[in-house]
């Protein structure tokens, strides 16, 4: 039986005026490219296979990605959401009959495009057969976007009633960076083993090291976006099971976490020169973390090498500290739901516990976990110091900006994230910027984390701001709170 | 909470239990427990704000409670909320259609959404469309379609499956005296049919042709929930007669008050109205006594007191105002 969700969007969004016009235009697309600009070096054929596939990212890329941010969204706005929140369908039924039914219509078009793609190298066989990788690539880093936005803009539009423009975009954005970022980490990862051959012994393939095995640069990206889109669209199912009220155990989570900490850091396993990260210009998100690592060391000579094995743990420890600010700034924080799990909690129960445990709390804890474990793997080092000094300094800021985060949430109106971000802006650029320019960079310790020079300049100052921001932070829960605490006293 | 709730003696369709719910910073329902009987059309009434369309979204547990029980046809609603999405159709004050589909379209999604098999679909569309007065729209665009007609696709959207409940929110709103005429009378055949019924509405003349019950609600609370046989029988028991005289009414009041069930007498305009306890043939004395004593009666009728009345007096009580 065809899935109800899916058969709806065929019907709304296929005409059979838009099932003709549709192939009519991409042939027209494809004709014009040919006889202006296809002129290439390489064929005919080389160009329509690239052009299809230009066409597929911008059709079902960008085009798609919009639509799945826009969907869910609209359909809460018009009320018609409700109808699927009490169907009959299991929350996997809904979840894929939502992302691929959105988005039917660009895949439509999109797979018109890879028709071409096919058809050129059916036809020409010189045409580069790397194109049949970037295809597989294109499709799965498809759904994973797909799969993401649609996620990122359930969870947004689940405490606002109408989706800002802004918030779309914000959706798309963080959708699109995803494959982007995995993209970047492997690239990255293959020009650092390239760069680590003799020049006599570099290899006609781009080779990727994950852990002790070696794959190509095409294969660890195949392999890496049929995960995440896994993830994804397990990802969807939660937040659709959240929206039918069912439990949404925090242990998936978790396990995603986990996973994505173990899978990533495979990629930075087994590289030893600190050298090797400073000249990456592959992936620079990598580059701004752990360039703040090689500022922590004392050594600035380029043949500093040490145990292989701790960088995937430092890696692991600076993605989940991202993780956790991710999920602080974009998991919904409502009062109600945190006291609904307050209550949980108070009565042991563990159902409610599992469902409602808030997601960047348990991001934040693996983080603790996975700190904690990197210290004890690096007491015996020797860049222990600097290295420790960075990640109580890091724990410390980041306890002090999750509290920061959740007052600032706790606000009835206003719109809550931007002022999060203004905060951040002034203390982690103004005041920093301020100081700089007024020549107390020593001072900086204050507000950056990884630039106290001792272990008391990396605790005190983010823990006395921490403890300005706790108490605050816990008269305004009390404020809030006030108006319902005769519930709990009742369930009592 | 008024002291003539509904007692448990009927089988419950729906049960509530001390049901708390709260948006951040307001409690918009507040320890409410009630329970509404099998067959039964519970007329869920209060002003704006009162609570009703955030008890009927706990009720269909798209809402979750902050605390307490909301048991539907005997499932928990925290527990397995999809058991009872499955067992039961809304329909919300504003509700949404596919605009661009056709109303045929609408339906087998809906009877598709349920779950209903393949081969069922066509009846049970035809069906729901002929119970609605919609079957010769059936290649209508909804988006075409009048406020009635949108209407009447949308509740046939939410019976399609043969809910055992059914909970509307504000459905009459915005119909046509003759569509509401046939609203009501679809609301009676749905109850006969066996489903039970919640429905609030501000239309509360309408309520009183169709409800076996009324839930009255204000500021999250009960204040009162009533069976409309206890109101028509307490309304039987202590009715408010007026007497029209032709010409002086003094001297009235005096003879009236030797009558054992006659109370609370008034002088109004039309003449004097007092309150009365006996039944028909007890009025029929009355009629008598009163000519016998050589008043000249030109009228003897009854202030029948109104679902309307009950809301306002009840509302106003909770309120401290005086009944009008």
């Amino acid at each position: 039986m065809t899935n109800p969700i899916f058969l709806r969007h065929l019907w709304s969004d296929f005409s059979l005026h838009r099932l003709l016009i549709t192939p009519i235009v991409l042939a027209a697309l494809f004709i014009l490219g040919s006889l202006t600009i296809g002129k290439s070096p390489q064929g005919l054929w080389h160009f329509v296979a690239s052009t299809g596939l230009g066409l597929f990212v911008v059709i079902v890329i960008i085009m798609g990605t919009w639509r799945a941010c826009r969907s869910i969204p609209e359909q809460k706005v018009t009320r018609t959401w409700e109808n699927i929140q009490l169907s009959s369908l299991s929350s996997w039924q809904i979840a894929c009959g939502e992302v691929f039914g959105a988005t039917a219509y660009y895949w439509y078009g999109g797979f018109i495009c890879l028709a071409t793609v096919a058809l050129s190298l059916g036809i020409d066989t010189h045409t580069n057969k790397n194109i049949e990788n970037i295809t597989l690539i294109l499709f799965l880093a498809a759904i994973l976007i797909h799969a993401t936005a649609m996620q990122l803009s359930l969870a947004t539009s689940s405490t606002i009633e109408r989706m800002r423009p802004t918030s779309t975009a914000a959706c798309f954005f963080m959708a699109i960076i995803v494959p982007y970022l995995i993209k970047d980490l492997i690239d990255w990862n293959s020009a650092t083993l390239l760069a680590s051959y003799p020049s006599s012994q570099i290899p006609d393939f781009h080779p990727v090291a994950w852990y002790d095995l070696h794959l190509t640069q095409a294969s660890a990206t195949i392999l890496s976006y049929s995960l995440m889109a896994i993830w994804a669209l397990i990802g969807l199912n939660q937040a659709i099971r959240r929206e039918l009220q069912m439990s949404t155990p925090v242990i998936v989570w978790a396990v995603f976490i986990l996973f994505c900490l173990f899978y990533f850091s495979g990629f930075t396993y087994g590289i030893i020169s600190i050298s090797t990260y400073r000249n990456s210009i592959f992936i620079w998100p990598l580059n701004i973390i752990l360039g703040m690592f090689a500022r922590t060391l004392p050594y600035s000579n380029e043949s500093l090498y040490f145990n292989g094995n701790f960088l995937p743990l430092a890696f692991a420890f600076f993605l989940s500290i991202g993780f956790s600010y991710f999920m602080a700034l974009w998991e919904p924080k409502d009062i109600t739901q945190l006291r609904r799990f307050g209550w949980a909690c108070q009565n042991r129960d563990w159902h409610n516990i599992n469902s409602l445990f808030p997601r960047w709390l348990m991001t934040a804890s693996i983080t603790a976990i996975v700190g904690i474990v990197f210290l004890i793997a690096i007491s015996f080092e020797r860049i222990a110091n600097p290295f420790t000094l960075t990640i109580i300094g890091l724990s410390l800021f980041a306890m002090r900006d999750f509290g920061l985060i959740l007052y600032l949430s706790l606000e009835r109106k206003g719109r809550r994230t931007v002022t999060v971000f203004v905060y951040f802006f002034i203390l982690y650029f103004l005041v920093p910027g301020i100081l700089s320019a007024t020549g107390k960079q020593n001072w900086l310790f204050v507000f950056i984390p990884g630039q106290a020079p001792y272990l008391s300049a990396a605790i005190i100052p983010p823990l006395l701001q921490a403890l300005i921001i706790w108490p605050a932070l816990t008269l305004r829960w009390r404020q809030l709170s006030h108006v319902t605490l005769e519930g709990l006293a009742l369930r009592s | 909470m008024s002291d003539t709730l509904l007692s448990s003696s009927r089988a419950d369709a729906v049960r509530v239990e001390n049901l708390i719910f709260d948006y951040p910073g307001r409690r918009a329902l507040s320890n409410l427990s009630f329970h509404i009987s099998y067959g039964s059309i519970t007329a869920l009434v209060g002003p704006n704000g009162a609570g009703k369309t955030t008890l009927l979204r706990c009720l269909a547990a798209l809402d979750l409670p902050f605390s307490g029980k909301v048991s539907i046809l005997g499932i928990e609603t925290n527990t397995d909320p999809r058991a009872v999405h499955r067992r039961l159709g809304y329909l919300a004050d504003i509700f949404g259609l596919y605009e661009g589909l056709t109303v045929r379209q609408c339906l087998i999604h809906a009877a598709s959404l349920r779950n209903l098999p393949s081969p069922e679909i066509p009846a049970c569309v035809t069906q729901a469309a002929a119970k609605l007065a919609i079957d010769d729209r059936l290649s209508a665009i909804a988006g075409t379609l009048s406020r009635g007609l949108r209407q009447r696709l949308a509740i046939a959207q939410a019976i399609i499956h043969n809910p055992e409940i059914l909970l509307l929110d504000e459905p009459a709103s915005g119909l046509d005296p003759e569509a509401r005429q046939d609203l009501s009378k679809l609301l009676r055949q749905l109850q006969a049919s066996g489903m039970t019924l919640v429905v609030s509405s501000h239309i509360l003349a309408e309520l009183e042709d169709y409800s076996t019950d009324m839930l009255i609600l204000d500021k999250g609370q009960i204040i009162d929930h009533t069976s409309m046989k206890d109101h028509a029988m307490t309304a039987l028991s202590t009715r408010r007669l007026v007497l029209e005289v032709n010409g002086n009414i003094d001297g009235i009041a005096a003879k009236l008050t030797l009558r054992d069930e006659v109370s609370k007498i008034n002088a109004i305009a039309e003449g004097i109205e007092f309150q009365f306890s006996g039944d028909i043939t007890a009025q029929a004395n009355l009629l008598k006594y009163l000519i016998v004593e050589g008043i000249s009666v030109s009228a003897l009728w009854e202030r029948r007191a109104s679902f309307q009345d009950t809301y306002v007096t009840r509302v106003r009580r909770e309120r401290g105002k005086p009944s009008p």
